[in-house]
C-alpha cells in the first residue's frame, strides 16, 4: 500500500527536527544550567627549580683575546671555504651545509649552520651559534652567546661559552671548559671535574664527571658520532 | 557549462580535503606527540636577556591597571625588564593610570601619542613603542590581558636558539562565564591554542604569532622595518615576514595568559571581520613570496599556504552552496548525477566540521574539562556566522580595490573589565 506523500513529508520533517534536538540537547542543557562556568584555572607559576647538578669549581679561563686573527670578515671566510651562506638579518648568517672554521677567527654574527659545525681552536664568536648536526668546539674557543645543536656536542679543553648550551644529543665538556649559564641535553652529559657550569645541568640521561687521568677527546667532527 | 561547474566543485572538494586532513593531523599530534617543550621551559631558569614589554592602550582604563599591577608581580629580574605603555590618544583615564604606575615603578614607562599621531591602529602604536624599547626581546601584551607571573622566563627561554625569531604563548579566556559568545570564544581558543598551535609547533610547521602574549627579537623587528600599518592582521603579517626572513616562530603552551573575550555578537562580528580582512590582505601580500621562498622548508610553505588561505575556505563553501543550488535547479533532469557535485559541501559540513569539532574536543579533553564540550554543537552557529563574516570581508576588500577607498580602519574591541570578578 503506497504511503501518503503528506505523511512522508511530515515524518521527514519530524525526523530532521528530532535529530537536531538530539544533537543540540547537551548544548541546550549546558546553556540553561551551566556546570562548567570556567575560566580554566591558570597556575600562578609553573616553573620548577629542578637542579640536577651544579658544579661549583672555579678557575680563570685562559682563552686569550689577543690571539692573532685573520682580519677577514665572515663572508670572506665562508667564500674561501667554498661554503654557501645567506645573511638573514643584520646580525645573523645562515650557512647551508657543513662548515669547519679554521683556528683563530673572530665573528660578531649569530650563526645558523644547516649541517655539522667545527669551530677551530682559539676562535671567538660574539653571537649565538646553532647547528642542525654535530658540533665540535675547539680548545680555547670562545662563544659569547648560546650554543644550540640538534646533534651531539663536544666542547674541548678550556673553551668558554658565555650563554647556555642546548643539545638534542649528548654533550661532552673537556678540561677547564666554562659554561656561563646552563647545559641542557636530551642525551648524556660528560664533563671533567675541573670544568665549570655556572647554573644547571638538565638531562634525562646520565651525568658523568671525569677525573684525571685525562681521557682522549675526539679530534674531528666525525669522531663525535 | 555543467563540466565547468563540476570541475569547480572538484577543486573545492580537494581544497576542503586538505583542510580536513590538516585538522585531524593536528588533533592526533596534540593527543599523542609532544616534542620536548618542557626542557626548553626549564632552560628559562638561567637565560635572561633584557626584555621590553610593549602595551598599546587606547581607552583601556577599565583593564590597564590590572595588567600593570601584574607586571609588577612578574618574577623576571626587574633590572632586565622594562614595560612601555603606549597611550594611543586615549580620551579616558588610561594615561593617568599609566603615569601613576610609572611614577611608582622605575621600570614602567609611558609613551603618549596625541590625537594627531594616535588612533591609527595597534601597529602604529607598536612602532612608536619600538623606538623607545631598549630590550633585546620585545614582548607584547594587550591591555586586557593578565599573564602568569613567570611568563617572561618561559617565553624568552626559546630565544636561546638563534634561529627563533618570535614566540607565542597560550591565551585563555577569563570572562568565560559571561555570555554564550564568550563561552564559544573559549572553546575556539582551546582548539586554536591547545591543539592547533601546539601541533604546528611539534610538527615543525608554522605556529602563528597572535599579536599578543608573544615576543620578538628586537634586532629582527628592526631589520623587518617594524609593524606594517597598512595590514589589519599585523600579527599574521609579522609571522610570515619572520619565516620569509629565515627565522622560526615557536609556540609555548606553558606560557599562559588570560584575556577578556568579546561578549556580544556585534563585537564578535567586528573583531572577526577585522581578522578576516587582515588575513586576506596577508594572503595577497605574501602568497607569491611564500611559493618562491628559499628560507622555508616544503612543509612550512605548504602549511603557510593553507594558513594564509584559511579565511577563504568559508567563502568557497558558500560558493559551493550557490553552485550546488544552481546545478540542482538549472539541470533538474541530471539532479541525481549532480548530487556528487555537492560532495564538498557535505564533506565540509559533516566530516570537515567534525574535524574542527574533534580538534576542540581533544583540546577540552587535554585541559581536563568535560561539560564545556557539550557546547560543541553550537559551534555550527559560529561556523555559519564566520562564513558570512568572511564573505563580507572579502567583498569589502574587492570593492575597495575598485573604488580605491581605504578599508583598513581599525575598529577597536572595547573591554569593560568584566573579567575582574573571575580572577
Amino acid at each position: 500500500m503506497p504511503l501518503d506523500p503528506f505523511l512522508i513529508t511530515i515524518l521527514l520533517i519530524a525526523a530532521t527536527l528530532s535529530f537536531l534536538v538530539l544533537a543540540f540537547l547537551p548544548s541546550i542543557v549546558e546553556i540553561l544550567k551551566p556546570r562548567d562556568k570556567g575560566p580554566r584555572r591558570m597556575l600562578r607559576t609553573t616553573l620548577q627549580k629542578r637542579i640536577v647538578k651544579s658544579s661549583k669549581q672555579t678557575f680563570i679561563n685562559s682563552a686569550s683575546a689577543d690571539t692573532p686573527r685573520t682580519g677577514k670578515n665572515l663572508q670572506e671566510i665562508l667564500n674561501d671555504l667554498g661554503v654557501k651562506s645567506i645573511k638573514i638579518c643584520n646580525d645573523t648568517t645562515r650557512i647551508l651545509g657543513d662548515v669547519a672554521f679554521p683556528p683563530n677567527l673572530e665573528f660578531s654574527d649569530n650563526i645558523i649552520v644547516e649541517g655539522a659545525l667545527t669551530v677551530g681552536d682559539h676562535c671567538v664568536f660574539h653571537g649565538s651559534v646553532k647547528a642542525r648536526g654535530n658540533v665540535l668546539v675547539g680548545s680555547r674557543a670562545v662563544i659569547n652567546g648560546n650554543l644550540v645543536s640538534r646533534g651531539n656536542m663536544d666542547i674541548q679543553d678550556e673553551a668558554v661559552i658565555d650563554g647556555s648550551v642546548h643539545a638534542e644529543g649528548s654533550v661532552r665538556l673537556g678540561e677547564k671548559v666554562s659554561i656561563g649559564l646552563s647545559v641542557v641535553a636530551k642525551g648524556d652529559v660528560e664533563l671533567h671535574e675541573n670544568s665549570e657550569v655556572k647554573q644547571n645541568i638538565i638531562t634525562p640521561g646520565i651525568i658523568r664527571v671525569l677525573k684525571y687521568p685525562k681521557v682522549d677527546l675526539p679530534s674531528t667532527i666525525d669522531d663525535i658520532g | 557549462m555543467v563540466l565547468i561547474l563540476h570541475l569547480a566543485f572538484l577543486f573545492i572538494f580537494v581544497i576542503v580535503l586538505f583542510y580536513l586532513v590538516r585538522h585531524y593531523l593536528f588533533s592526533l599530534t596534540a593527543l599523542y606527540y609532544r616534542n620536548g617543550q618542557p626542557r626548553y621551559t626549564l632552560h628559562g631558569l638561567s637565560y635572561r636577556p633584557t626584555v621590553s614589554i610593549l602595551i598599546p592602550a587606547r581607552n583601556e582604563e577599565a583593564v590597564l591597571g590590572r595588567l600593570l599591577q601584574r607586571i609588577t608581580e612578574l618574577t623576571y629580574p626587574k633590572d632586565k625588564l622594562e614595560a612601555i605603555v603606549i597611550d594611543d590618544a586615549s580620551t579616558d583615564n588610561t594615561a593617568k593610570i599609566a603615569e601613576e604606575f610609572s611614577q611608582a615603578f622605575n621600570y614602567i614607562h609611558v609613551v603618549n601619542r596625541d590625537s594627531h599621531v594616535g588612533g591609527k591602529g595597534k601597529s602604529s602604536a607598536l612602532n612608536d613603542g619600538l623606538m623607545h624599547a631598549k630590550g633585546e626581546i620585545l614582548i607584547c601584551f594587550d591591555a586586557d590581558y593578565y599573564p602568569q607571573i613567570d611568563i617572561i622566563e618561559k617565553l624568552t627561554a626559546y630565544f636561546v636558539d638563534p634561529e627563533v625569531g618570535a614566540v607565542q604563548g597560550r591565551i585563555t579566556v577569563l570572562n568565560e562565564s559571561t555570555t554564550l559568545v564568550s563561552r564559544l570564544v573559549t572553546i575556539e581558543r582551546i582548539g586554536g591554542y591547545r591543539v592547533d598551535q601546539l601541533a604546528r609547533d611539534d610538527l615543525g610547521l608554522i605556529p602563528q604569532y597572535g599579536g599578543t602574549v608573544g615576543g620578538f627579537r628586537k634586532s629582527l623587528i628592526e631589520f623587518l622595518g617594524g609593524w606594517d600599518t597598512e595590514v589589519l592582521a599585523e600579527d599574521t603579517d609579522l609571522t610570515f615576514r619572520v619565516y620569509l626572513a629565515g627565522y622560526k616562530v615557536r609556540y609555548v603552551n606553558e606560557a599562559e595568559c588570560y584575556e577578556e573575550a568579546v561578549e556580544d555578537w556585534k563585537s564578535y562580528w567586528r573583531q572577526r571581520q577585522r581578522w578576516a580582512k587582515g588575513h586576506m590582505q596577508c594572503c595577497f601580500k605574501h602568497f607569491l613570496s611564500l611559493l618562491k621562498s628559499r628560507n622555508m622548508r616544503f612543509r612550512e610553505r605548504l602549511d603557510g599556504l593553507l594558513l594564509l588561505n584559511v579565511y577563504f575556505v568559508p567563502i568557497l563553501v558558500a560558493l559551493s552552496w550557490v553552485l550546488g543550488a544552481a546545478i540542482f535547479f538549472l539541470w533538474p533532469a541530471e539532479w541525481f548525477e549532480s548530487i556528487w557535485a555537492l560532495l564538498p559541501v557535505f564533506v565540509y559540513s559533516s566530516v570537515g566540521n567534525f574535524a574542527l569539532f574533534f580538534e576542540v574536543g581533544i583540546g577540552i579533553y587535554l585541559d581536563r574539562r568535560v561539560r564545556i564540550s557539550w557546547l560543541i554543537p553550537v559551534m555550527l552557529l559560529s561556523f555559519v556566522i564566520s562564513t558570512l563574516i568572511c564573505l563580507s570581508a572579502f567583498l569589502e576588500l574587492v570593492i575597495s580595490k575598485f573604488n580605491g577607498k581605504k578599508v583598513h580602519s581599525w575598529t577597536k574591541t572595547l573591554h569593560n573589565g568584566a573579567g575582574e570578578k573571575c580572577l
